[in-house]
């Protein structure tokens, strides 16, 4: 793991698959993303799966959000929730409700699809987004301090676990100043100490 | 039929205890990750992940072809 980039070489299981495909079509829609919560996790190898794979999307035009639109649909993805586009933009995404893509036919796993609800909060992320290299895929992720932060403010004892799976697995490269200024916004620094760092 | 007494602070010690228990399996899962290859945990991580989606698949197959069903026969009535 670098400052920059976190390389990654891994036989890709079917939510992998799924996550290449679609951010594929955003890449190629020059679509500004980055995946966050319980996929970071699976992606770095956490033993479970998911039903649901959540990225935060750049606010973009409605007449931009059809082209992209189009492009899934040709892709063999269906919009599950809702199933047409104007409901989509100006009932959803606009007014901070998620959308979910699924292949056709197969509605889990899904993505769950958003713009910023959190407006400062996303954006910094989508901003300060991590590159990780995939095999040969590029794929942005938050940034993994902020990832265990938010994890532990989730706090159900799945999210606990997969606070500590990316604390154990990346604790020598992370920016612990970050983590801890992270901890103290979202006041968890207390669950942190009790459950990931058992030094404190 | 006669209930079982339910000591929810009994049930509570339990439950702490188990996740306590995970979490130092996690640990181990970790370390375990650290030092096998890649190609290995995420074998077993693809069996996982596979599986389920595999189930849902197959789940939704079969709900389709029971609604289909029942379709066919509404349209013979």
């Amino acid at each position: 793991m670098s400052k920059a980039s976190i390389r990654l070489v891994k036989e890709l299981n079917d939510l992998d698959k799924l996550v290449i495909d679609f951010v594929r079509i955003l890449d190629r829609n020059k679509v500004k993303y980055v995946l966050v919560s319980g996929y970071v996790s699976i992606l770095f190898g956490r033993s479970r799966s998911s039903e649901d794979i959540d990225i935060i999307v750049k606010k973009i035009p409605k007449r931009r959000f059809s082209v992209i639109w189009e492009d899934i649909s040709k892709k063999n993805f269906e919009c599950l929730v809702p199933d047409n586009f104007e409901s989509a933009y100006d009932k959803h995404l606009m007014k901070q409700t998620s959308i979910r893509f699924s292949r056709k036919d197969h509605p889990i796993p899904n993505i769950e699809f958003m713009f910023p609800k959190a407006e400062d909060l996303d954006n910094w992320v989508l901003k300060n987004g991590k590159q990780v290299r995939l095999n040969r895929h590029a794929l942005k992720i938050s940034p993994i301090e902020l990832q265990i932060a938010y994890k532990l403010f989730l706090g159900s004892k799945k999210d606990i676990e997969d606070a500590r799976h990316l604390y154990k697995l990346f604790k020598e490269g992370l920016n612990l100043k970050l983590l801890s200024e992270f901890l103290l916004k979202l006041d968890k620094k207390g669950l942190f100490n009790r459950y990931l760092d058992e030094t404190a | 039929m006669r209930l079982p007494e339910i000591n929810l602070q009994e049930l509570e010690k339990i439950k702490k205890e188990n996740f306590r228990e995970r979490l130092e399996f996690q640990d181990r899962y970790v370390k375990w990750m650290k030092m096998a290859n890649n190609v290995e945990w995420s074998a077993a991580q693809k069996a996982i992940i596979n599986r389920k989606s595999e189930g849902s698949a197959s789940r939704t197959h079969s709900n389709r072809s029971a609604a289909h069903a029942r379709y066919v026969k509404r349209s013979k009535n």
